[in-house]
């Protein structure tokens, strides 16, 4: 599968940004079990450029989870009523 | 049968099993007040996911939310390896399932973006006898320009909170996470008060524009512990 986003380094508009939102909330949190991951997310990465923040989560896409157990968030940090950052 | 998940929600659905991704019948695995609704795979898919898939994942979810009290959104991709795998983990985790759908149940997640709409001030470089000195009085002006934006970071997220006022079930920020985000907040609250919630947030600033999205399925607040 070809990339379907370009790649620019502006900053990102309105309904991008939008969609950085949601694809981070996607990718990057939500239930988790103990499943065999395939990370194969074509085109994904590109749209992530331009909000930090989301970087994490094309990182969590490459990495398989933990077999057997239990796997973290990668918001875990941020804690409840809190501010990251 | 491989399985890809996208949801587990109560037990209460009683319409047709939605289409899944790639025009695949969404299978749903039920463990007592638990029902687990994943895309069927008999094969790796031919084609990785792209962001229509991904698309579709949330519009699956967003179809469930709608119709069921409590929904708890899986992170995508998440692959089971059969039927039987999904119902072990529905069986070894229920308590933990039925604790974290009491907590979403009827409520939804609005997403408040706060952008910065001028780059940050520019700073002439400081004057300094020795190269050393100079490098750190530029480090200095540079985290002092970073404190600022930071702490107005920080007012916007504790202003977003005033603003939802009670309707606050919960809420996490993500302050600055990037040069052009001040803040990224996902808002947590009954899923009655979100149109006018999300009416309450949108405001004029002059130095950032807020970009209010959702309601969502509760993506950040679905962490099973």
């Amino acid at each position: 599968m070809q990339p379907e986003a370009s790649l620019s380094l502006s900053a990102p508009g309105p309904d991008e940004m939008s969609l950085l939102e949601l694809a981070d909330r996607l990718l990057n949190r939500g239930v988790v079990l103990t499943g065999a991951a395939t990370i194969s997310v074509a085109g994904i990465d590109l749209i992530y450029l331009g909000l930090n923040v989301v970087l994490t989560a094309v990182e969590n896409l490459k990495t398989p989870p933990r077999t057997g157990g239990r796997q973290g968030h990668g918001d875990a940090a941020a804690a409840s009523r809190g501010h990251d950052g | 049968m491989r399985l890809l998940l996208h949801a587990v929600t109560t037990a209460d659905a009683g319409g047709p099993l939605p289409t899944g991704l790639r025009g695949q019948q969404c299978v749903c695995v039920e463990v007592a007040a638990l029902v687990a609704w994943a895309t069927p795979f008999l094969d790796a898919p031919a084609e990785p996911f792209g962001r229509v898939d991904l698309l579709e994942h949330h519009a699956i979810v967003s179809s469930l939310a709608t119709e069921l009290d409590g929904v708890l959104p899986a992170r995508f991709p998440t692959w089971l390896a059969d039927e039987d795998a999904l119902r072990g983990e529905l069986e070894s985790r229920q308590a933990d399932f039925v604790e974290a759908l009491e907590r979403v149940r009827g409520r939804v997640e609005i997403a408040v973006t706060a952008v910065w709409t001028a780059a940050p001030d520019a700073i002439p470089p400081p004057e300094a006898a020795t190269p050393g000195r100079k490098y750190l009085l530029g480090r200095q002006q540079a985290f002092s320009g970073s404190d600022k934006r930071r702490e107005r970071a920080h007012a916007l997220a504790d202003q977003t909170e005033r603003l939802v006022g009670d309707d606050l079930v919960d809420v996490r920020h993500q302050v600055c996470p990037s040069a052009t985000v001040a803040l990224s907040s996902a808002v947590l609250v009954p899923r009655a008060s979100a149109e006018d919630i999300k009416a309450l947030l949108f405001r004029e600033e002059l130095d950032v524009r807020i970009l209010i999205n959702g309601p969502w399925p509760p993506y950040t607040f679905a962490a099973v512990v």
